[in-house]
């Protein structure tokens, strides 16, 4: 029953989250866009709406992440790929490349690294990502 | 509104019987074991007996039933706080719908149509617009605006755009490469909604 009551507590602060805007591109080993890949963030938390990549390869998505979710805790967040029902992608989020990013608080030392960003939240756009071999 | 304050009230109700029981059990009012090793009379009470229809319960056991009936408020608070629901049905009017994937735009899961077609998920009931896209692999993502408060018959027919031939994939699916599909320490939730 307590741990019920902590259950709706915990849902309760799921306000604290920390919203990462991600965006990027899925191509394959030729460089050609993937269209049709559905995209999500998923930890051991949730996961996030998933999306379609558009006719260019394209997606972008938000994600709502718990603040001590660094690359390293065991409950990192994953970038899933998905090709019809079948996973095609899972990697740590903090071990993809970023091209751009617009953090949340600049003034942090660590803003524009995936530790900062995972923190305070912000916005990243990810270098093209390839699939197959 | 409403269904906030059922849902406030019975996790409140529910707290006030644990925080309840807890204080009657420290002060020794109640005890964890059957009534019958205290009571002895001939025809023993119950600490709980509810009866509907043709289903009884009957238990001699007052924590069990204080904690049954503190089970029973949590209940209906957590069912209560996820508000009113409204479900929102489709059918996809291709000859290979099974092989698509819906989502419903902003909202958590994927659904995969069964061989007829048909797929539905539950939505929040007040919102006036979803909006549904429906794709495969290596074809665009079409999308299909509804207004879930102005359809009248359910479910909508969504009408792809290669409708009539075999839907092909424009781009070939890429071979799965292992290197990159790490795996887990913990489980993750599923793609598709439950």
């Amino acid at each position: 029953m307590l741990a019920l009551a902590c259950a709706a507590i915990a849902t309760v602060d799921a306000g604290e989250f920390q919203v990462l805007a991600l965006s990027g591109t899925i191509v394959d080993s030729s460089q050609r866009p993937l269209p049709g890949c559905l995209v999500s963030v998923v930890s051991e938390f949730g996961r996030s709406a998933p999306v379609f990549t558009e006719a260019d390869g394209k997606f972008s998505l938000e994600a709502s992440l718990p603040p001590d979710s660094f690359p390293t805790a065991a409950s990192t967040p994953f970038l899933e790929i998905y090709w019809d029902r079948t996973l095609m992608f899972r990697q740590p989020l903090g071990s993809l490349p970023m091209a751009i990013t617009i953090p949340h608080n600049r003034a942090s030392a660590i803003a524009s690294t995936w530790n900062g960003l995972l923190h305070d939240g912000g916005t990243v756009v990810l270098k093209p990502i390839k699939l197959g071999k | 509104m409403t269904e906030s304050i059922i849902a406030i009230i019975a996790a409140l109700s529910g707290m006030a019987l644990i925080v309840g029981s807890l204080i009657l059990i420290y002060k020794g009012r109640i005890a964890l074991q059957a009534i019958q090793d205290k009571v002895k009379e001939v025809q023993q009470p119950d600490a709980l007996a509810v009866e509907i229809g043709k289903i009884k319960i009957k238990s001699q056991y007052p924590t069990i039933a204080l904690f049954l009936v503190a089970a029973g408020c949590f209940w209906l608070g957590l069912e209560y706080s996820k508000g009113p629901k409204r479900m929102v049905s489709g059918t996809l009017d291709d000859p290979l719908a099974k092989d698509y994937t819906v989502t419903y735009k902003g909202m958590m899961g994927v659904v995969f149509p069964d061989d007829n077609g048909h797929f539905e998920q539950e939505v929040p009931a007040d919102v006036n617009l979803v909006i549904l896209e429906i794709a495969k692999g290596g074809l665009d993502p079409q999308k299909f605006p509804i207004y879930p408060g102005k359809v009248t018959n359910w479910p909508v027919k969504c009408q792809l755009q290669q409708t009539g031939t075999a839907s092909t994939a424009s781009v070939p699916k890429p071979e799965i490469n292992l290197s990159q599909i790490v795996q887990p320490e913990k489980a993750l939730p599923p793609l598709k909604t439950q």
